[in-house]
């Protein structure tokens, strides 16, 4: 060979004893950093400058109280997956009481669409806890505001902060699951300690954003998503849903229900081509 | 003088890399000056990005990027994470090299690999992808620069997103002139849109986010198919070395691969098991998979992500 090189880097895995060292003073440095992020994490939360116009356009002047007695909210503060953050709603009303909790809205006031979804609970829903996935756009506060059955609107808040450079709220995979639209399924979750029987409802759909011509590259794709859910056991209503893009590609809904006379659950799945896809779901054993 | 904390996470790079602390501030300030580089075997160079995540203090100097001389032309494989680093990527080439760059590729989406392809496309030079790039780079182009501008370049726009015009459906050869590259588009594992790159005049794979050593590895694709995809480049005998997307400059193979496929194949065991006795989502983050913190440097800040796409993909099964 006429130009025979000597290479100073040999392909070799780092020696145990150095990776150790690293990895120590590295957790110590991250851990003391961390701590510090933890304690801002406490700091008054920023106001939100889309919420009084969100306010007006969808709940008008009428009055939103405090919602932490009667609506929990779990929201990660740091969301490491954008595209797949999840939250769950709980329903605090005592179950003999007189009051229940008839309709929820879900809002992300940073997001495209910021009314994210609408569900309305109907007689065989067991309360009113509800869980979903959802995209998050930017830095944002999440809302979940209530309408009891005496007609008070009440409202619980988080802010949710997406974290990391890679962090996009877009599909992994937006042709898999192009390609089994449609697909439902239910699986039963295990007791939670409250009534009823606990059920995860998935169904395959890319829920597409959207995206705006883009000029490098000429792509343009049409918004596609699910928007409509509707769960009944037998003739009894669970859930009446409406959504847009803000859930997350295959879009999973939990929720409670009451089963009666080995009713069935049936599921109907509508999206904004006017597809409409459906299963039905074995009642309990 | 106290050590403060810049100064010991300077340390800690230096112990992570084994590099000269006085490389460390080449990262993110001095746009054009040559980049630290390896010549990992011949005609074979490697920049290794640091151990850590995007910040304003790295720049996002945090991926492994290079290129391959033949001997007409020049392969850059990837770009960096902006185009400072893409200019000093540039100048380590023409430090080496009087032979033009005639292809840049993009092993994948990630913005940490890619936002430095806007100062080196231009002229002659063919820039590669797979054919899925594209479009998912558009899907994220806004999230990237929204993240770019909040953490490390307040100038980041539009312009920074530039898309390959030549993209990769199965394979594709690139004639460096007595040196070919081989690209292998690959099916969703690391990403939607991983490429690999294979210099058969070396035995050396450079596998994009396909490995990562040391610094936790991040699924943001499907871990069916990453586990799939590494048992068959894992039986590749002719892959000598890798140039993994993060971690040293080259590692051994298979052994290189060895802790990201223990890491992955218990990932996907304890989530099938979650789903399997009907726990949510929240539990399975809460509590899977912790058990691994100590082989992996920046743990925590990636470890629940993968559990929550792992179980998103999982619970199709």
């Amino acid at each position: 060979m006429a130009n025979q090189r000597v290479l100073t880097i040999h392909c070799l895995l780092a020696p145990r004893q150095l990776l150790l060292v690293a990895t120590i003073t590295l957790v110590g440095v991250l851990g003391a950093t961390q701590a510090g992020a933890a304690a801002s994490d406490d700091e008054q939360l920023p106001e939100s400058t889309a919420w009084p116009s969100l306010k007006a356009e969808h709940f008008g002047d009428r009055p939103i109280r405090d919602g932490e007695a009667v609506i929990g909210l779990d929201a990660p503060y740091r969301a490491e997956d954008a595209a797949i953050v999840p939250i769950a709603i709980t329903d605090k009303l005592p179950l003999d009481g007189e009051r229940r909790i008839e309709r929820l809205w879900l809002v992300i006031d940073n997001n495209p669409i910021p009314m994210s979804a609408e569900f309305e609970f109907g007689p065989a829903a067991s309360n009113a806890d509800i869980a979903t996935r959802v995209r998050v756009n930017a830095y944002t506060h999440i809302r979940a505001i209530a309408e009891t059955s005496e007609g008070q609107l009440y409202m619980t808040t988080r802010y949710v902060k997406a974290s990391g450079g890679c962090s996009a709220p877009a599909s992994k995979d937006p042709d898999a699951a192009l390609a089994n639209m449609g697909q439902i399924r239910l699986r039963e979750l295990s007791g939670s300690g409250r009534p009823g029987r606990r059920i995860q409802m998935l169904t395959r759909h890319p829920n597409h954003t959207g995206l705006q011509m883009n000029q490098v590259t000429r792509l343009h794709v049409p918004a596609h998503y699910v928007n409509a859910i509707e769960i009944d056991a037998g003739d009894r209503n669970v859930l009446s849903a409406t959504m847009t893009f803000s859930l997350s590609e295959n879009p999973s809904l939990r929720f409670s229900y009451q089963p009666k006379d080995g009713a069935p659950l049936n599921v109907s799945v509508r999206d904004t081509e006017n597809n409409t896809f459906t299963t039905e779901y074995a009642a309990a054993p | 003088m106290p050590l403060g904390p810049d100064r010991m996470m300077a340390i800690a790079r230096w112990l992570v890399q084994g590099l000269l602390p006085a490389i460390l501030v080449a990262g993110g300030g001095i746009a054009g000056a040559a980049l630290p580089i390896s010549e990992i075997a011949p005609g074979v160079y490697v920049h290794q990005g640091q151990a850590d995540q995007a910040s304003a203090d790295n720049g996002n100097d945090i991926a492994n990027a290079g290129f391959v001389i033949g001997e007409d032309c020049v392969a850059v494989i990837d770009t960096l994470g902006s185009p400072a680093l893409g200019r000093s990527l540039a100048a380590s080439v023409a430090s080496r090299t009087d032979l033009p760059i005639c292809a840049v590729i993009n092993t994948h989406v990630h913005p940490d690999h890619l936002l430095g392809n806007k100062a080196l496309v231009g002229g002659e030079r063919t820039l590669i992808g797979h054919e899925k790039l594209p479009q998912a780079l558009a899907a994220r182009a806004d999230g990237y620069l929204e993240a770019a501008q909040r953490i490390y370049a307040a100038d980041a726009d539009a312009s920074w997103i530039v898309a390959p015009t030549t993209t990769v459906v199965d394979t594709r050869r690139i004639d460096l002139g007595g040196r070919t590259l081989v690209l292998e588009a690959w099916p969703t594992a690391h990403s939607n849109t991983d490429l690999t790159i294979f210099d058969s005049a070396s035995g050396t794979l450079w596998t994009g986010d396909l490995v990562f050593l040391d610094r936790m590895p991040a699924l943001d694709g499907s871990i069916n198919g990453w586990l799939g995809v590494l048992d068959e480049l894992s039986a590749r005998s002719d892959v000598k070395r890798i140039v993994p997307g993060h971690g040293p400059a080259c590692a051994p193979w298979p052994a290189g691969g060895a802790p990201l496929r223990r890491y992955l194949g218990h990932l996907r065991t304890e989530v099938r098991g979650a789903i399997d006795q009907g726990r949510t989502i929240e539990q399975a983050i809460a509590n899977i998979g912790y058990d691994r913190a100590q082989d992996w440097l920046l743990f925590d800040q990636v470890h629940r992500r993968n559990v929550t796409a792992a179980f998103a993909e999982l619970e199709w099964e």
